[in-house]
This record gives C-alpha cells, sequence and structure tokens, in this order.
C-alpha cells in the first residue's frame, strides 16, 4: 500500500477534482464537529444550571430556617413584656 | 435477564450506561475515522473512470448508508418506547434524530458535489439522492413534531408514531422512487449503481463506515445524556450527582431533619419554587 | 354497530350543515390547477403532458387541507373522549369517521374534475385513468392522513405541521399515479400501476385504524 500521489501538492489537487473532493470533506468535517460541539456545549450548560438551582434550593432552605429562628425568638419577648406590666398591676396600691 | 434488560428503563441506570459507553465510542470513532479517510484519501487507488473525484464516495456513502441505519434505529426505539412503556427509548430517540438528519444532510452535499464533476449538474434526480431527500423530510417531520407538544411525555409518543409510520414507508418510498427513476432516465443511465469495488478500495470503505457508525454513537449518547438530565430535573440522583462538590454529601434523600425543613425539602422537590 | 352506524350519520349530518366549509378545500384544488395554465403558459401540448401530475398534487394539497376538520370538532367539544371511553372498540368508529370523511371529501372531487380535465387538455383515456387513480389513491391519504391529524389534533397550529409530517408519506402515491396516467396518455397498459396503489391502500386500511385510535388517545391524553 502506497501513497497514491506523487506530491503533496498533487495530493491538493487531486487529479483535478481539489474543489469538490475537498470542499465535501471540510463541510463534513465541520458538520460532525459541529454536532458534536453543540451537544458538548448544551451537556456543559445543563449541567451548570443543575448546579445553581441546587445552590438556589440550599439558599431557600438556609433564609427560611434563619427567619423560624427569629420568629421562636420573638415571642419569648414579648411574653416577658406581659409579666413585667402585670407584676405592676398587680401591685397593691397603698 | 429480562429484569436486567428492564431496568434500563430507569433514566439513571440508562445514563449509568452511556457513562460507561461514551468513551469507547469516542475512541473507536476517532480512530476509525482518521485511519479511514486517510487511507481513503491518500492511500487507495485512484479510479480508472472517475479519477479522484471518487474520494467523495468515503464520506457519501456511510453517511447515506448511516443516516437510514440510523432511521431505523429511531423507530424501534419508538417501537420499544409505545410497546414496553420505556422513558429512555423516546430519550434515545429524541437524541439520534438530529444527528441522523445531519447525516443525511451531509450524504445529500457530497453527493451534490459528487455528481457535479460526474454528471455535470449539482442536482439530479437520481433514485438514491431523490430517496435521501425525502428521508431527510421524514426526520425533520419527527423532529418538528416532538418539539411542537409541551408535554414531553406526549411529544415522545407521537413522535414515536410518526418514526414508525416512516420506517414503514421506507422501503416503499425507496422502491417507488427507484422505479420512477429508471422510467424517467430512458436509455442513457450512467452505470454508478452497485459497480463491482475493488478491494483496496472496499476495505477504507468499511473501515470509514465503522467509524461514521462510532460517531454518531458517540454524539447521541452524550445528547442522551443531556436528554436524560433536563427530563429528570428535579429528581435526588440528579441533584446528588451534579448539584456541586460541596452538596455530593448531602443526603438530599431526607435525613434526620425537624418538620419544618422537612416540609421545605418536599415543596423544593416538587417546584423550586417559592 | 349501531354506534358506528350512529357515527356515520352524525358525520354526515354535521357534514352537510357545515356545506361552506367543505366548499373551501374543492374551491382551492379547482383555484391551484387554474394557476398552473397561467403559470407555464396556454400550449396545450404541455398542459396535458404536466396535467396529471398538477391534478395528482392539487388533490394532495386539498386533501391534506380539509383533513384537520377529521377530528379537530370532536376533540373540541368532548365527543372525542366519549369515543375512546365507549364500549365500539376505538378503531372501528376511526375506520367509520375517516370513511365519511372521504365520502365527502371525494363526491365533489369527483364532480368537479371532468371541468379540470378539460382545463388541461387531457385525453379520455388520461382521464379515465385519472378518476381511477383517485377513487384508489384518496382512501389512501385520508387513512393514512388521519394517523397525522390524530396526532396533531390537539396542537394549536398543526395545519402546516400536518403537511410537513404527511407529504413524504404520499410521495409513492403520487408516483404511480402520475405514471398511471403517463401510461395511459401513451395507449399503455397501466394495471399495474393500479394494482400497487390498491395493495397500498389495503395495507394501510388494515394497519392505520390501529394507529389513528393510538394516536387519538395521546392526544386526548
Amino acid at each position: 500500500m502506497e501513497f497514491q500521489f506523487d506530491s503533496m501538492s498533487d495530493f491538493f489537487n487531486m487529479g483535478g477534482y481539489a474543489f469538490f473532493v475537498w470542499t465535501s470533506f471540510i463541510c463534513t468535517f465541520l458538520c460532525m464537529a459541529g454536532v458534536l460541539f453543540h451537544s458538548v456545549i448544551v451537556s456543559k450548560k445543563i449541567k451548570q444550571g443543575v448546579q445553581k438551582e441546587r445552590a438556589r434550593a440550599e439558599r431557600i432552605m438556609a433564609a427560611r430556617a434563619a427567619r423560624k429562628l427569629k420568629q421562636q425568638a420573638k415571642p419569648k419577648a414579648q411574653i416577658s413584656n406581659n409579666l413585667e406590666h402585670t407584676e405592676v398591676i398587680d401591685e397593691p396600691k397603698t | 435477564m429480562w429484569k436486567w434488560i428492564n431496568s434500563f428503563a430507569k433514566p439513571e441506570k440508562a445514563y449509568w450506561l452511556c457513562d460507561v459507553l461514551q468513551n469507547w465510542f469516542a475512541v473507536v470513532a476517532i480512530a476509525s475515522l482518521s485511519v479511514g479517510l486517510v487511507w481513503g484519501l491518500g492511500f487507495a487507488p485512484s479510479d480508472y473512470q472517475q479519477g479522484d473525484s471518487y474520494r467523495i464516495i468515503y464520506i457519501h456513502v456511510p453517511s447515506a448508508i448511516l443516516a437510514m441505519g440510523a432511521y431505523v434505529a429511531m423507530a424501534i426505539a419508538a417501537l420499544v418506547g409505545i410497546v414496553w412503556q420505556w422513558r429512555t427509548a423516546y430519550m434515545f430517540m429524541v437524541a439520534i434524530a438530529p444527528v441522523g438528519a445531519v447525516m443525511t444532510l451531509i450524504s445529500l452535499f457530497t453527493g451534490s458535489l459528487w455528481g457535479k464533476p460526474m454528471w455535470g449538474t449539482w442536482w439530479f434526480w437520481d433514485a438514491r439522492l431523490t430517496s435521501q431527500l425525502i428521508l431527510l423530510f421524514l426526520y425533520l417531520g419527527v423532529i418538528s413534531l416532538y418539539t411542537a407538544f409541551e408535554d414531553k411525555q406526549q411529544a415522545g409518543k407521537a413522535a414515536g408514531v410518526m418514526a414508525m409510520v416512516g420506517v414503514i414507508n421506507i422501503p416503499i418510498i425507496h422502491f417507488s422512487v427507484e422505479w420512477w427513476n429508471t422510467l424517467h432516465q430512458g436509455a442513457s443511465i450512467t452505470k454508478i449503481g452497485k459497480p463491482s469495488i475493488a478491494l483496496e478500495m472496499y476495505v477504507p470503505l468499511l473501515v470509514c463506515i465503522l467509524g461514521f457508525a462510532a460517531f454518531i454513537g458517540w454524539v447521541t449518547i452524550i445528547r442522551m445524556k443531556n436528554e436524560i438530565i433536563l427530563r429528570d430535573l428535579h429528581r435526588p440522583w440528579v441533584a446528588k450527582r451534579f448539584g456541586g462538590a460541596e452538596f455530593a454529601s448531602v443526603d438530599v434523600g431526607g435525613a434526620k431533619l425537624s418538620d419544618a425543613e422537612n416540609n421545605d425539602k418536599q415543596s423544593l422537590k416538587s417546584g423550586g419554587n417559592d | 354497530m349501531v354506534a358506528l352506524k350512529a357515527v356515520f350519520l352524525k358525520d354526515l349530518a354535521l357534514a352537510y350543515r357545515q356545506r361552506a366549509e367543505l366548499m373551501q378545500p374543492l374551491m382551492f384544488f379547482v383555484l391551484v390547477i387554474t394557476l398552473f395554465p397561467l403559470a407555464v403558459g396556454p400550449n396545450l401540448e404541455t398542459l396535458q403532458r404536466i396535467g396529471g401530475g398538477v391534478i395528482w398534487v392539487a388533490a394532495i394539497l386539498s386533501l391534506l387541507l380539509g383533513m384537520e376538520r377529521m377530528f379537530r370538532d370532536d376533540f373540541a367539544d368532548g365527543s372525542l373522549e366519549q369515543y375512546i371511553l365507549s364500549p365500539t372498540p376505538l378503531y372501528m368508529i376511526v375506520v367509520v369517521k375517516v370513511f365519511t370523511h372521504w365520502l365527502m371529501h371525494i363526491v365533489p372531487l369527483f364532480l368537479i374534475s371532468p371541468l379540470l380535465a378539460v382545463f388541461l387538455n387531457l385525453t379520455m383515456d388520461m382521464y379515465v385513468a385519472l378518476m381511477l387513480t383517485l377513487l384508489l389513491g384518496t382512501p389512501l391519504i385520508s387513512f393514512v392522513g388521519a394517523i397525522g391529524v390524530a396526532l396533531t389534533v390537539g396542537l394549536h397550529r398543526g395545519g402546516v405541521l400536518l403537511a410537513l409530517l404527511l407529504i413524504p408519506i404520499f410521495i409513492p402515491l403520487l408516483i404511480f399515479a402520475t405514471s398511471a396516467i403517463e401510461s395511459a396518455s401513451m395507449l399503455l397498459p397501466y394495471h399495474p400501476q393500479l394494482a400497487i396503489i390498491a395493495a397500498l391502500l389495503l395495507f394501510s386500511v388494515a394497519l392505520s385504524p390501529m394507529a389513528i385510535a393510538y394516536s387519538l388517545k395521546v392526544s386526548q391524553n
């Protein structure tokens, strides 16, 4: 099995059919590379989207947990205030 | 055995299979394509009649054959999806459709570029080119039907029916177009039909066919993985696997959390909307 | 059987009430055919050469236009769901519906076709071949087209998509029908083409009702 062309310039010339052969090969290569890279880029975007979604979900849960803690702290403060008031009211008038 | 086969109906298992196969297909594709195309371009003997322009055969024939093959694969996947209700079968069908359409485009384009030096015109109503054109329309029909539906389950079934109707029609179309072509060609037919091809030209052709097939498999696997993640976006296994390094250890399945936090997790799982 | 007869009569009655809507595909058919002499010139020989093909292409397009109404109204008002749920098998109801639809669309087409044969300067032999191929081929269009209609009935803008899906599938029928008309123009026998069209018709009548029923269930969800 030997190289069929006498020289590299002969190879590029393809016996006069250079335009047809090389356009076919290049366009095929571009189409195939295009579909491959498109799929890979979409894959990366989807995975980034999943990460962002997950991070957002965590942030939302953390914010809810923090809000719940704040709400649990509030009523305790109000109860202690009421007790002070009742003490004042219940003090017998001398 | 049936239980093992049926386990691939689950997207997670199918994703695992895709992961395993992806690199093999990639290696075979790149190796076969480079060997086959270089062999065909530089080392296969020049044709006595057509000179060096016949070398387009090393892209035209594989892409034409595999465009048809991809459609048949798509139809088989549609059949599996409709009969056995496999979601992953529909995902495969959706993944391979654009790849098959690109292959058809390549075969049409290279066929046209091969025809110009041979027959003198850019387009000619040769039986096989016409069949490839109709095949392209069938692909575009399946793809556009799938995208027309919002509910992707429904979309998969509808596109599946269309794929199966198309595959039944492919031999009918092929036969009728070939018959029509011979009818209208008249006596002067340039016999590029099925020439007995020399072995030195045939072997690189086989290698190219293998390379193109592996390439189709590679890209389809990538697209199928995308489709699986997209369709299963809110499932726990997706979040666990792709949610980022710091969340890899989070037990999203619901460990010992307080009732309030469990409620939060439930509502986030279902919609993620606040 | 009673249910099937009821479906048949109901569809006939509804179609008769919407006569105007039935006229539209027919007018489209006539107009498209009229366009061709205007486009290619009045040379009678040219018109005869392309006449069979033109009438067939126009028939396919006009049938595609009119096909949407097969299941659209039933889908909209809920009777499709009742058909799916009824004890009569859906595929039998579907056969009756498609047959009725075909009848409603083909009879006007047949009545108008002598006029169109005159427009395009067809010979008597060609005209007979045209009628036979239309008779055998249009039910094929209706039955296979019904699969596409059933798939797209729930979509908002399914009209052009329907044509995109179905036209590649009608290409063999077009090839054989026009070849029959061409053979007739050369006074050659065209039984083989008619036989193939009849075979395609039988094949589709046998298999398409199940496909149509399944597609209707998918669309109805």
